[in-house]
């Protein structure tokens, strides 16, 4: 019948599925349907079969068993626009090598090659149950489209490409020769997209991820797996569905938990509040952290710059803060353990009333504070030219700086005033808490 | 389907604080026993608080890989995991007999076995011997060897000690070494002065630590004076007072120590089939003592 193996045990196990769908019944006389991505195939009560594919204008009705056999397989290529065999092979990869009706690694697997999100059964239902796709999912962006099966099959040969924070996601054919329908799954760095796989390092095993991911480019550790530091030259090819769910997990933990969870409407999201309350021991403190001060953390740690989960929780509900949540794909539902730690720092500090110091500095000095202050906070101290002294930021300046305006005892040199009288007579030399 | 999930403290400063954890997870992993295994942490992630809804398994054995009943197993990962009916007193515990209680995780609806912590087990007594073989390279250690084993001590939380003399007084009724003693960091008999509390020239010291870091790559180093400075390294065996001090770094290092997480699990009911065994087999020769005096480990936070 000119068809190949992969497409050929396909068939086999839709018809299977259905004899099996028979026997399980009771009544002998029920009617059976495998209804899936567009692919609808029925066995009638006289033990005829009905197939039906809207979106290619297929209908079929009355076929005996073989008949319904030599459709299915196809004398048409699984390519085919429209080919009868491509839905028959993309059936078998869902419903029998993905499996997992609706878990989080279906969805995420669903998302990578565009298909619509909750038409597994052909139940149309939910937003997007376009049963011959083209529609927009629902997603937060409104341009993740979803593609019918012809238009995915089309898109796998040359593989799909899908972005989550630094990594990309190629879904293809594990043959693209003789395409069965079984999907493998590249993965790299967003920013290696343009590299020549010979130049990077390739793994296999989705646990390689986790030493990948533990250090930055320049060898620091990185504590927290979604900060944007994701170092480059590494790639991961030919993952199954399970696999690639594992590698991303690895890279960016839950992530894919909680995306599914916030399509399916029930992400879980705790506030600042809710989260500073549970905490105990020496992080119960955190709880007395100013409101502002909140806003402040959240715009100097949960920004797209640090971190490249979604900020979905506020102050308390209907109470939000200003800085931006960011627009990834994953959503991020409570304050993480290191905004934790860092706000028991922050609210320790806060404790301290604000005193005015009076202190000497040129204008040049005092811009220079501010560029040496902009240059951690952005992480630029790394990149600032050994010689280049119009950086305010430059060592030498700062050195100079520090002779210049230091005592001897290594601090800054400025006076407290009091409260009741201003002038410098009342004044005395504090120490900066950082010394 | 069943997971087993690991719960382990990790560090926001020092990757190698969840080195151990990851590597008892893949001993584990390769053995197929579970459909899922998962590594949570405290302080990296995932969380302990997003671990569970990770999983498609509806039966989660989840094991602390924690040295002793408090704080953490008793307060921070039930409240973190949504564990909303826990109660310390459902472990029934004298402070190292906790073995598990079944549970409901109320953000994902699934059955939770949370299980006592690894260093309170039984098998953790075997860790200690092999630990002890593993840095003398000596797979029949004992005979006119004394054995020190390092704890915290009572500071935070007095079940700690407890853990500690409960397997020292295990591994003194084998008789396997000529002497047998708990020491502490804060608390007497203290570590520094661990010489004098054994006439054995050899003595092994153990530390009752899940992973290595500040305490046992720095401090209790330099307390027991194997080094002036942890990060000029020591030798092992060292000279000290007369002694040779053979300092087998962090317990929880040892490859066996996949052993104790599996059997928490199945005294849960967790369904192994022959795992341990085979985790025994792979394991059981000693590992990973690679003294390691080299190391520049910050403290976990």
């Amino acid at each position: 019948m000119g068809m190949d193996d992969g497409s050929a045990s396909a068939t086999q196990r839709l018809l299977t599925t259905l004899a099996a769908a028979n026997e399980n019944e009771t009544g002998t006389d029920q009617t059976h349907t495998v209804s899936f991505d567009g692919l609808q195939v029925t066995r009638d009560a006289d033990d005829t079969f009905t197939l039906t594919i809207d979106a290619a204008d297929i209908a079929h009705a009355g076929l005996d068993a073989d008949a319904l056999e030599s459709l299915l397989a196809g004398e048409e290529s699984a390519l085919e626009s429209g080919g009868v065999a491509a839905y028959v092979t993309n059936w078998h990869y869902w419903q029998e090598t993905v499996g997992g009706e609706g878990t989080a690694r279906r969805a995420f697997l669903r998302w990578c090659e565009h298909a619509p999100l909750s038409n597994s059964l052909g139940t149309h239902t939910g937003v997007e149950a376009g049963n011959t796709g083209g529609e927009a999912d629902g997603d937060e962006q409104g341009q993740d489209r979803t593609l019918p099966v012809p238009d995915r099959y089309a898109a796998l040969q040359d593989g799909i490409d899908r972005e989550w924070g630094q990594l990309c996601i190629t879904a293809r054919f594990a043959d693209v020769d003789q395409p069965d329908g079984e999907r493998v799954y590249d993965l790299w760095h967003v920013a290696d997209a343009g590299t020549d796989i010979a130049d990077l390092t390739v793994y296999d095993d989705p646990r390689e991820a986790r030493e990948i991911a533990t250090y930055d480019e320049d060898g620091r550790y990185r504590p927290l797996k979604t900060a944007p530091t994701l170092e480059t030259g590494w790639a991961f090819t030919g993952l199954s569905g399970e696999e690639l769910v594992d590698a991303v997990g690895f890279f960016y933990p839950a992530t894919i938990a909680n995306w599914h969870r916030e399509r399916e409407g029930n992400l879980d999201v705790d506030h600042w509040a809710e989260t500073a309350d549970r905490q105990s021991g020496i992080y119960e403190v955190v709880s007395e952290l100013p409101h502002d001060a909140v806003g402040w953390m959240a715009e100097a740690c949960c920004v797209d710059s640090q971190c490249l989960r979604r900020r979905e929780w506020e102050y308390e509900d209907g109470d939000e803060l200003d800085a931006d949540g960011g627009d990834g794909p994953f959503p991020c539902r409570e304050p993480c353990s290191l905004v934790v730690a860092a706000a028991r720092k922050w609210a320790i500090a806060e404790s301290e009333s604000e005193r005015t110091y009076e202190l000497e500095l040129t204008p040049t000095e005092r811009n220079q504070l501010e560029e040496l202050i902009d240059a951690v906070a952005d992480d630029r101290t790394d990149e600032i030219r050994e010689a280049d002294v119009n950086d305010g930021a430059n060592r030498y300046r700062a050195r100079y700086l520090r002779a210049k305006r230091f005592s001897d005892e290594g601090k800054l040199e400025m006076r407290e005033q009091s409260e009741s009288e201003s002038g410098s007579e009342s004044a005395s030399e504090v120490e900066s808490e950082s010394g | 389907m069943q997971a087993l999930v690991i719960a382990a403290h990790g560090s926001h400063l020092n990757p190698d604080a969840s080195t151990p954890t990851y590597a008892h997870a893949d001993t584990i992993r390769e053995t197929g026993a579970f459909d899922e295994v998962r590594e949570a942490f405290w302080k990296e992630e995932p969380h302990f608080r997003e671990v569970i809804r990770t999983l498609e398994s509806d039966e989660v054995f989840v094991v602390p890989l924690f040295i002793s009943e408090g704080y953490f197993t008793e307060q921070v990962i039930p409240r973190e995991l949504r564990l909303d009916d826990w109660d310390p007193d459902k472990w029934e515990s004298d402070g190292t007999s906790a073995s598990q209680v079944t549970l409901e995780a109320t953000d994902v609806g699934k059955t939770i076995h949370y299980c006592g912590p690894v260093g309170t087990h039984d098998a953790m007594t075997d860790v200690i011997v092999q630990r002890a073989e593993s840095v003398t390279e000596d797979p029949d250690v004992g005979e006119g060897v004394g054995l020190a084993v390092v704890g915290h001590g009572t500071e935070r939380n007095e079940n700690s000690a407890k853990a500690i003399e409960y397997h020292t007084e295990r591994i003194r009724e084998r008789g396997r070494f000529d002497e047998t003693k708990a020491v502490f960091m804060d608390e007497e008999p203290e570590v520094d002065d661990v010489t004098d509390f054994f006439e054995s020239d050899d003595i092994v010291v153990v530390p009752l630590f899940i992973a290595d870091g500040y305490h046992t790559q720095e401090d209790i180093p330099e307390d027991m004076g194997l080094t002036e400075d942890y990060r000029l390294g020591w030798d092992v065996p060292a000279e000290v007072d007369g002694h040779r001090i053979w300092y087998a770094g962090a317990v929880g290092t040892e490859g066996l120590m996949a052993d104790v997480l599996l059997e928490r699990a199945a005294d849960a009911g967790a369904e192994l089939g022959d795992a341990i065994d085979r985790v025994r087999q792979r394991t059981s020769t000693a590992s990973g003592a690679d003294g390691d005096a080299e190391r520049h480990s910050q403290a976990g936070d």
